[in-house]
């Protein structure tokens, strides 16, 4: 059963993930692709700089990984309006289950991806003494920041409709208070009060915020 | 044409008379008492101004805050906060060298936003109280700071950028600074430079690029001194670019104000004190004798926890049992759902 909703799982999001894993295999080849000679004393200036101007991309790429296979993992269910799901004699958090742990294939699929692009950009670049290359270290960290995001948009997506209105009413409340309180000057802000929440640093999307460094001291 | 000539002489006789009549350093000397009375007005106005826009002055510890009535208990926590703040950061006699200047909060019409922290005001408060400090007391090592004055700590994650910036930027003394010589991190940091700073920072061949990066105002020669340095390499050229004032340093504001954190932390209480004592000695030795300790043992200190600072992206284990414990409830809810149900 896991391997027909696997297909499934695969046939809804195969393009995203040719796009995404094409992009896990370019960005770090991208990132050192200026590298000079080691005997070059502007190495490190050179390495660390790109790495730090291109580390951006990788949250980026895993949160469009997330998005995309939420995405995929209830768009069939959503266009046949759960009748598929519904008929299947297996209990709903199974199933569930079996619709996450597809997505997190997928997932992992494209972290080893980018795990081999990034050990076959680092082997390539010859890196200054006391520089060290993170290739396995920024795997992991892709796949935490994926599987975290992932979470997070499987549940959303799979609200109900009344929730998903709740959710986005709750949203534009949020909005609708930071606007008056910035209107009545009461130097509080509600909508960076959430954001900080979400970012902070125990808040399940504080991965985002760490150091992206395919290189580093 | 006679005519219109004679009715312009008319027209000028009366002006042309009574310039005549004075002497050049009279009519001076009238403007000047004119002048001066213009600027008493403007200043009486301004003075009767400030009195109606700050009806009441604040005292805490030696800070003194203008404001008005009705935002005095708010300037007065911040105020004391503020105090509590220098007096632990340069010592008791933070005041001997004066009082000081009179900081101005609000004004009679303003009112404090509901939220509002008192700690917002305390920090800018303790900011402004400690550049003035800084710059009468400590001019020379604010100057070396950038004339940036350090507020806060400086973090875990600043002191890793400090390790980079050392790692990252080609000058002379920099890696062997980071593998541990103390001299040179003294070097590095701009403590004991030899008389040509840019020659003992940067080798010859840096100094094109270095020149590339020069920012701020150049005249015409120096623009096509570094035109010259730049694309023919030429190191006169070069030389009379990177001035010890424009060069990038090895380490930048960051790294020599965590000098002065780890010198403060080391040397207790009274380290601004003896920073501030003696003005004639060398940085190394007002340093040092903030510290309490060796110049070479406070840079050792410096070097060691940039060293020991963990970089990379390697996901430490409390970061992998959050994202994982995250993941977990997350999941749990989801499944929990009211789909279906």
């Amino acid at each position: 059963m896991f391997r027909a909703i696997l297909w499934s799982q695969w046939r809804e999001s195969r393009l995203a993930m040719v796009v995404l894993a094409g992009m896990a295999v370019a960005v770090p080849l991208l990132s050192l692709r200026g590298a000079g000679a080691v005997t070059d004393p502007w190495a490190s200036w050179d390495l660390l700089r790109a790495t730090a101007r291109w580390g951006a991309a990788y949250p980026v790429l895993a949160l469009a990984a997330a998005l995309a296979l939420a995405a995929g993992a209830w768009w069939p269910d959503h266009r046949t309006k759960h009748v598929y799901a519904l008929t299947l004699p297996v209990s709903r958090v199974r199933y569930l289950l079996l619709r996450y742990g597809a997505g997190l294939t997928l997932l992992f699929v494209i972290a080893a991806v980018l795990a081999v692009s990034t050990v076959v950009a680092t082997i390539r670049v010859p890196l200054p003494t006391l520089l060290h290359a993170y290739p396995g270290g920024i795997t992991v960290r892709f796949l935490l920041a994926g599987l975290s995001a992932y979470t997070i948009l499987f549940g959303l997506m799979g609200l109900t409709p009344r929730m998903a209105r709740l959710v986005a009413a709750v949203f534009l409340l949020v909005v609708l208070a930071a606007l008056v309180a910035d209107l009545a000057s009461l130097g509080w802000n509600p909508l960076g009060s959430v954001v900080d929440a979400l970012l902070g640093p125990y808040s399940p999307l504080a991965i985002f915020r760490a150091r992206w460094m395919l290189i580093d001291v | 044409m006679c005519r219109r000539r004679l009715a312009l002489l008319a027209l000028l006789a009366p002006w042309g008379g009574s310039l005549h009549a004075q002497e050049p350093a009279a009519v001076l000397q009238r403007m000047e008492e004119r002048l001066d009375s213009m600027q008493l007005a403007r200043a009486l106005r301004d003075s009767l101004a400030l009195r109606a826009k700050y009806s009441d002055t604040v005292v805490a510890g030696g800070l003194r805050i203008a404001t008005s009535a009705r935002l005095r208990p708010f300037a007065l926590a911040a105020g004391e906060e503020a105090w509590q703040s220098l007096v632990a950061r340069f010592g008791p006699s933070v005041t001997a060298h004066g009082a000081f200047p009179v900081t101005t909060f609000g004004s009679t019409r303003s009112t404090v936003p509901k939220l509002a922290k008192a700690g917002d005001l305390a920090r800018g408060l303790e900011r402004s109280a400690a550049l003035w400090i800084w710059s009468t007391q400590g001019a020379a090592v604010l100057r070396w700071m950038g004339g940036t004055v350090p507020t806060g700590t400086i973090s875990h994650s600043d002191v890793g950028d400090i390790a980079e910036e050392l790692l990252r930027t080609p000058a002379r003394p920099n890696r062997a600074c980071y593998s541990g010589e103390t001299m040179a991190c003294a070097a590095a940091l701009g403590i004991h430079v030899g008389a040509d700073t840019l020659d003992a920072w940067f080798e010859p061949d840096t100094w094109p690029r270095l020149a590339g990066m020069v920012s701020g105002e150049l005249n015409g020669l120096e623009r096509v001194a570094r035109e010259r340095c730049m694309n023919a390499g030429d190191l006169s050229a070069c030389r009379s670019i990177l001035t010890p004032a424009r060069v990038l340093p090895p380490v930048g504001v960051v790294g020599r104000q965590y000098l002065v954190q780890l010198a403060f932390e080391s040397g207790g209480a009274s380290a601004f004190e003896r920073l501030a004592a003696d003005t004639g000695v060398t940085l190394e030795h007002r340093l040092a004798a903030a510290a309490g300790v060796p110049i070479d043992t406070l840079l050792n200190r410096w070097g060691a926890s940039l060293r020991a600072v963990p970089r990379g992206p390697a996901a430490p284990p409390q970061e992998l049992l959050l994202g994982l414990a995250w993941s977990g409830l997350l999941l749990t809810m989801a499944l929990r759902g009211s789909r279906w149900r």
